[in-house]
């Protein structure tokens, strides 16, 4: 009996012993990526604890502790598990891809942009299938770029992305990142200053939404991607595709309960198309765009809306009532940031239409102190000079260009993204060549050349810095600044002229 | 009264002064077992520890208790469950064990030839019963005290050293619980006690004896409460900030410093049923 006793209870220890078994294995390796990568934040924690940034030998003990994750940890293969434990395998190649993102980033904190790259390619074959992961791996990997200013490695790898992931189905209301890449690409060309290149974006992005509706997808999705292409074809100026598209999203949105967050942005939209198709002689457009207001004012379009009928206003000559719509988008949205600095820079144009000019100056003035990070930031010290020169006020002109230089000089310091660094470098070289400082104008053409290689502003700047140089009779460093082109702009269109200008100069040119 | 402190004064230190390790063994067998509980829970990194303990913990506490660091958040209360199920199941045959051990020197050499199988059997039932009772009681003790007097207690008093008045006073509370029923094991092994006689005279006797019996088991624990305050009421604090496997390993310290003062509350408490015994008599 007590036998039977004692062999019935090691039965019950044994299968307690032995109870989920089949996959503890996975479950202990879960668990022991887990603890690496929690070890290894940690780590990283204490290192940013210190006085200062870590230094990059500090950073790269962090990027050692992350290593060991993918080190230590293998992703089993998907063939090798049950499919009643396929979670618990992606829960392991998630957290090991966590930890090799980490390591990306923080050899981008080290300053080692190639070795960043290099770790995120790691993640693909660890990644195996999971898109979703493949993916974030590739969004990382744009950053990276971003961060170290390889713009066209980035804007190279979004087009990849575009062609090799489908969106997916909005979460909860949010829009896939997929979605927003052609738009992406089309701000980065911006912010470089090439218009053409982002023209051509503008073009690739509507024959990609179009593309994507040849294929079947959820309401919710087809949406999204109807709303984006009717902003391009808004931005395009192509009136008749978007009223098409307008009217078949109106009828997807009539037929799909989810959609009804949607109706603001038709709203808004059919407005914009309308004044498109009746230009500036709109008036129903306006009417619109104030309804709309009306009706959404915490709609995302509102501050919006307001500038367009406040644009159109003042296209039908109607000064005074622009004004006062460019001054409401500055009372209801002053942290818009892309589109308040430009109402208040409308507003200070048409205050000096007005006969205001010394709210007008006052106006402008203020542009860079409360936008720095913005096209009217740029535009607005140089906006008031130019009025001193055209009332024939040239001393005062002059004073206004060197505290246009001087804003500039204060917003480059305090430039947080480095985004608008080569803007306001182009804008104090235009002053110094207006100011006819020649030797100003050559130290900032040499900065531009050191701090934003690469930039299209900066190709027109060392060809700026050539012509100076010649007219300072000084042809060795005209040479110096068209070597320096050829080098960076290869394949520029001017490039042939570059180095027929060198030939000229008297120096051999290398055609490769 | 006088007399009486001084007679468990004398047991007590007699306690701690005759320890043999023969008599300890069978709490070091409940201790070895859960010094393995808490290494496997330290290294959840291998598959059997998973198997074992992590499956436990996701029995009771569900599929998200076993990741790193979370895991260590329940385990105060995982090994707290483990080592309840040790004291009550094995417990109820290792420590009459020891108490037979303990006890002999003091019993009539007509008692100590006995067979020791017969009186085990007999003190099984009894000792299991009286243990998963005072779980029982110990688990609606802190139900009721955490719905109204702990919280209460603690909020009158800012900051930790409110947190540890309201813990002393759950700690209290449990240890009264536990006082009551320390004898029924120490009469259940006497040879011929039944299952009532032997829970109707331990309780009897528990209550009889309660203050001093308290006080073995307060002075005894001195030293495990503060790692177990530590452990219970800021296991967050030392996974968040510190280091998780911190809590394993105070977990193995409390369990040497308790299974030492199980020991010893048992032996001055069988000592002090001795006495009171042949007072009785005499």
């Amino acid at each position: 009996m007590s036998r039977r006793v004692v062999g019935w209870l090691a039965g019950m220890m044994l299968a307690l012993l032995v109870s989920g078994c089949g996959d503890a294995a996975l479950r202990s390796s879960r668990y022991k990526a887990e603890r690496l990568l929690w070890l290894a934040e940690r780590a990283e924690s204490k290192a940013n604890l210190g006085a200062g940034d870590p230094d990059s030998a500090t950073l790269l003990q962090v990027r050692q502790a992350y290593l060991r994750v993918p080190r230590e940890v293998a992703i089993p293969p998907a063939s090798a598990v049950p499919d009643s434990s396929e979670k618990l395998r992606r829960d392991i190649a998630r957290t090991v891809v966590t930890a090799q993102l980490q390591v990306a980033r923080v050899a981008v904190l080290a300053g080692l942009p190639d070795t960043a790259i290099h770790d995120l390619s790691r993640v693909a074959a660890m990644a195996g299938t999971d898109t979703l992961l493949l993916r974030q791996a590739d969004f990382h990997r744009v950053a990276v770029y971003r961060q170290f200013r390889r713009t066209d490695e980035a804007i190279a790898l979004l087009r990849e992305m575009m062609r090799r992931y489908e969106p997916k189905p909005p979460v909860e209301g949010r829009e896939d990142a997929m979605l927003a890449i052609p738009d992406g690409i089309v701000q980065m060309l911006r912010q470089q200053g090439d218009e053409e290149g982002a023209r051509r974006a503008t073009d690739e992005a509507s024959d990609y939404f179009q593309g994507l509706l040849q294929r079947s997808y959820p309401p919710t999705l087809e949406a999204q991607i109807r709303g984006r292409l009717i902003r391009v074809e808004l931005e395009r100026g192509d009136w008749e595709n978007g009223m098409r598209n307008l009217e078949e999203l109106k009828r997807l949105a009539e037929s799909t309960p989810e959609l009804a967050s949607l109706k603001p942005e038709l709203l808004y939209s059919e407005a914009k198309l309308v004044a498109m198709r009746e230009g500036n002689r709109s008036t129903r457009a306006i009417s619109m765009l104030d309804h709309f207001v009306q009706d959404y004012p915490t709609s995302s379009f509102a501050p919006r809306a307001i500038f367009e009928s406040g644009a159109l206003l003042e296209g039908h000559g109607r000064k005074r009532e622009a004004v006062e719509k460019y001054k409401l988008v500055g009372d209801r949205y002053p942290n818009e940031k892309e589109i308040a600095p430009l109402a208040l820079f409308r507003r200070a144009m048409l205050e000096e239409q007005l006969g205001d000019w010394d709210l007008s100056k006052n106006l402008l003035e203020s542009i860079p102190l409360r936008y720095p990070e913005s096209q009217a930031a740029i535009q607005a010290p140089i906006a008031v000079a130019r009025r001193y020169y055209r009332v024939g006020n040239r001393e005062a002109g002059k004073a206004a260009l060197k505290r246009a230089i001087g804003t500039f000089e204060e917003l480059i310091s305090r430039d947080s993204t480095a985004t608008y660094g080569p803007f306001y470098r182009w804008a104090i070289l235009q002053c110094n060549v207006t100011l006819e400082d020649r030797s100003a104008a050559l130290k900032t053409v040499d900065e531009m050349a050191k701090v934003n290689k690469g930039h299209p502003f900066t190709a027109q700047a060392l060809l700026e810095g050539a012509r100076i140089a010649n007219l300072n009779k000084n042809p060795e460093r005209a040479r110096a600044y068209l070597r320096q082109f050829l080098a960076d702009y290869p394949k520029s269109p001017v490039a042939d002229k570059v180095r027929s200008d060198l030939r000229q100069l008297g120096s051999p040119v290398n055609k490769s | 009264m006088k007399r009486d402190v001084r007679i468990a004064r004398t047991c007590a230190v007699e306690a701690v002064k005759d320890f043999h390790f023969r008599e300890y063994a069978p709490f070091a067998w409940i201790l070895g077992a859960h010094i393995l509980f808490l290494i496997l829970a330290l290294n959840l990194e291998a598959a059997p520890a998973m198997a074992s303990v992590g499956g436990l913990c996701r029995m009771i506490f569900g599929r998200e208790s076993v990741h790193y660091p979370g895991f260590y958040l329940y385990l105060p209360s995982l090994a707290a469950i483990f080592e309840a199920f040790l004291y009550s199941i094995p417990g109820a045959v290792l420590i009459p064990l020891a108490l037979i051990r303990t006890m002999a020197p003091m019993e009539p050499a007509s008692l100590r030839n006995q067979p020791v199988g017969p009186r085990l059997r007999s003190a099984f039932l009894p000792t299991m019963v009286v243990s998963v009772l005072n779980v029982g009681l110990l688990a609606g003790w802190q139900w009721v005290y955490q719905k109204g007097p702990g919280p209460l207690l603690a909020r009158s008093i800012p900051g930790f050293p409110g947190d540890a008045v309201g813990w002393i006073v759950g700690v209290l509370g449990a240890y009264a619980i536990a006082a009551i029923f320390i004898y029924v094991p120490i009469v259940a092994v006497r040879p011929g006690t039944g299952f009532v006689e032997a829970i109707r005279d331990g309780i009897g006797e528990g209550i009889r004896l309660f203050w001093y019996t308290m006080t073995f088991i307060v002075v005894y624990a001195l030293p495990v409460l503060p790692v177990l305050l530590i452990v219970q009421s800021r296991p967050a604090f030392i996974v968040d900030r510190m280091r998780p496997e911190i809590i394993p390993l105070a977990l193995i310290v409390y369990a040497v410093l308790i299974s030492a003062a199980t020991y010893l509350t048992y032996a001055a408490s069988a000592r002090l049923h001795w006495v009171a015994d042949r007072l009785e008599h005499s």
